[in-house]
């Protein structure tokens, strides 16, 4: 059996050829996307020259292959290009945005996970009673639905039609910051998208449990003369957690990337919002950086799930 | 094929509700009261009424005609979309678990690098440039394309995978030990034993595809007005005040998404429990 070390090694190793794959297609991507470089600087004041020149000056006029490897080297330092829009670097935009993203989309996951998986335990302690197939069927339908409708329908009902909480935003316009205020502003967008991500949880880790269920050892545990709750609880659940591991490991990236449609839905100013504000500007380096970050932390996130789900299950064999 | 088994309820209700769905579009002409895209300017953003059983809207087009048409833009998206992306899918992963090698090294790296991207923000990317080099194709289409596209790895890693434990099969063993040709097997062996999966996958392609038009259209980039779109419904409950006070123009189009996803869901489902037979 190799190490974990080794095996971690191994599997970005593996990473390598897909990441340069993801480059290539974003660099393709961000050159033959609508709106060119120049196009901003299209002055009609401007000679051929001045305009070749600025050409020049941006490197627009070195072979293609060559442009790419500058970008490269330049994501490398960090340098996710440069909002021409905007006048100022991609990840400076896109900093600015993450902590309202971290919160919503952190907030909804601490929460759907806690009360996905406790669901999920409940349940399978009595697998098939009424409790579970209601459940079972709750959070199927959930997953069925589109999450933005949803989003609207709270919006109109406890908005709109009861005035609990305000229609969208992170904060009362021409108010002083106050944590409770904030709090008013959180609770629909991440109660939406808690119950989306519950819906998720509560089936994989429900599945994974009834699974585990069959054993051998679970038997075992039974025959001790060991509770239903404890045979669950104690000897099944961490064997059942691979999937809700693979599941967070998903989940990941949308704690960067956000949920697009949702932060719209609530004009929430996150990632989400930016990213379908640099698609109506047309402002790509945006949008692509947006989307490669994102990309990067769905692969990071895949080989967390890996590890952890390693570290879990003893008859997972890294060495394999 | 075992018809009657555990959720056959919900099976049988899968199915009723999606024949209700699907004929109520295309039975779009006969029922609409109205044209989708005719105007009465003289009852602008009206509520329900007799004349306008699911109201109007900003232009006076009388909602529940454009709910009919709406719902055939649609269902048409996400049944060819389905369909085009799980035919790609099927045809690259039995390839690739057929012949192995470097084929299927090559398809199965291009498929993971495919999967590693999130898919709605890059059918949002898409778009535009879609738009810019292809500027006639209909938007119905484009989003077709699009969706199909970004759509054929998931089923491309689970063929790849079914066929893979086929090819070890002691039936297909047995029939190529008594000398049966390679056509032979694909046509006679894999291919029905793949059938189910390939049935259930573009049946959950369909929802999926559903649910892609909504959100695609809802952020303005999918199908693009005039054509009536159920997503293209929900865009209106961008604006505020439509939101807040008129619900007869994006609460019927949310509705009918939800129900025909939950029914495709259903109808996928139980098809999975009655085809799991090997």
């Amino acid at each position: 059996m190799k190490s974990l070390g080794r095996y971690i090694l191994d599997r970005v190793f593996q990473m390598l050829p897909i990441l340069f794959f993801i480059s290539v297609v974003t660099f393709v991507l961000l050159y033959i996307a609508p709106g060119h470089p120049l196009a901003y600087y299209l002055d009609p004041s401007l000679s051929p020259e001045e305009l070749s020149a600025r050409s020049e000056a941006l490197g627009l006029n070195q072979p293609l292959y060559i442009q790419y490897f500058k970008w490269v080297g330049g994501l490398f330092r960090g340098n996710l290009g440069w909002s021409i829009l905007r006048g100022r670097p991609v990840e400076e935009v896109i900093m600015e945005r993450i902590p309202a993203t971290l919160l919503l989309m952190g907030t909804s996951l601490i929460i759907s996970v806690s009360v996905g998986v406790l669901l999920a335990v409940i349940s399978a302690i009595r697998p098939y009673s009424l409790l579970d197939s209601f459940l079972t069927f709750l959070t199927f339908a959930g997953l069925s639905v589109p999450g933005f409708f949803l989003g609207i329908l709270a919006i109109y009902i406890f908005s709109g039609r009861l005035e609990w909480f305000p229609v969208g935003g992170m904060s009362t316009a021409g108010q002083d910051f106050s944590f409770f205020d904030l709090l008013r502003h959180l609770f629909l967008p991440s109660s939406v998208l808690s119950f989306i991500n519950i819906c998720g949880f509560f089936r994989y880790t429900r599945s994974g449990l009834l699974e585990v269920m069959d054993e051998d050892f679970i038997t075992t545990a039974r025959a001790k003369g060991l509770s239903e709750t404890a045979v669950v609880v104690r000897h099944g659940l961490r064997n059942a957690l691979a999937p809700t591991v693979t599941l967070l490991g998903i989940a990941l990236p949308s704690l960067i990337g956000g949920a697009s449609v949702i932060e719209v839905v609530f004009s929430w100013p996150g990632v989400g919002t930016l990213m379908v504000t640099a698609l109506y500007q047309r402002d790509f380096p945006v949008l692509m950086g947006c989307m490669l970050i994102t990309t990067f932390f769905t692969l990071v996130g895949g080989l967390l799930a890996d590890i952890v789900y390693a570290l879990l299950d003893p008859r997972v064999n890294i060495g394999g | 094929m075992r018809l009657k088994t555990k959720g056959s309820k919900r099976f049988l209700i899968g199915i009723i509700f999606l024949l209700f769905f699907s004929l109520v579009p295309l039975l779009a002409r006969y029922l609409s009261p109205y044209e989708p895209d005719a105007l009465d300017l003289f009852n602008i953003e009206a509520p329900p009424s007799l004349a306008h059983p699911l109201g109007t809207d900003a232009l006076g087009r009388d909602v529940l005609s454009r709910f009919f048409y709406g719902g055939r833009v649609s269902l048409l998206v996400g049944f060819l979309s389905s369909l085009f992306s799980v035919g790609i899918g099927t045809i690259l992963g039995s390839v690739a678990g057929y012949y192995g090698g470097k084929i299927e090294i090559f398809i199965m790296r291009f498929t993971d690098a495919m999967l590693s991207f999130p898919t709605t923000l890059l059918a949002l990317v898409l778009s535009p440039i879609f738009n810019r080099y292809l500027p006639d194709l209909p938007s119905v289409w484009r989003l077709i394309i699009i969706l199909a596209g970004l759509g054929w790895p998931f089923t491309c890693r689970l063929i790849r995978g079914e066929v893979l434990s086929l090819k070890e099969s002691t039936f297909v063993e047995a029939s190529r030990l008594m000398g049966a040709r390679e056509a032979w097997i694909i046509r006679k062996h894999l291919f029905p034993a793949l059938l189910p999966t390939v049935i259930v996958s573009v049946t959950f392609g369909v929802a999926n595809g559903i649910l892609a038009e909504a959100v695609l259209s809802y952020l303005g980039v999918g199908i693009r007005p005039p054509t009536p779109s159920w997503g293209g419904m929900l865009e209106e409950a961008k604006d505020l005040v439509t939101l807040t006070s008129m619900p007869w123009l994006w609460m019927p189009p949310g509705i009918a998404i939800m129900l025909v996803s939950l029914s495709v869901n259903w109808l996928g489902e139980g098809l999975q429990r009655r085809t799991r037979s090997y």
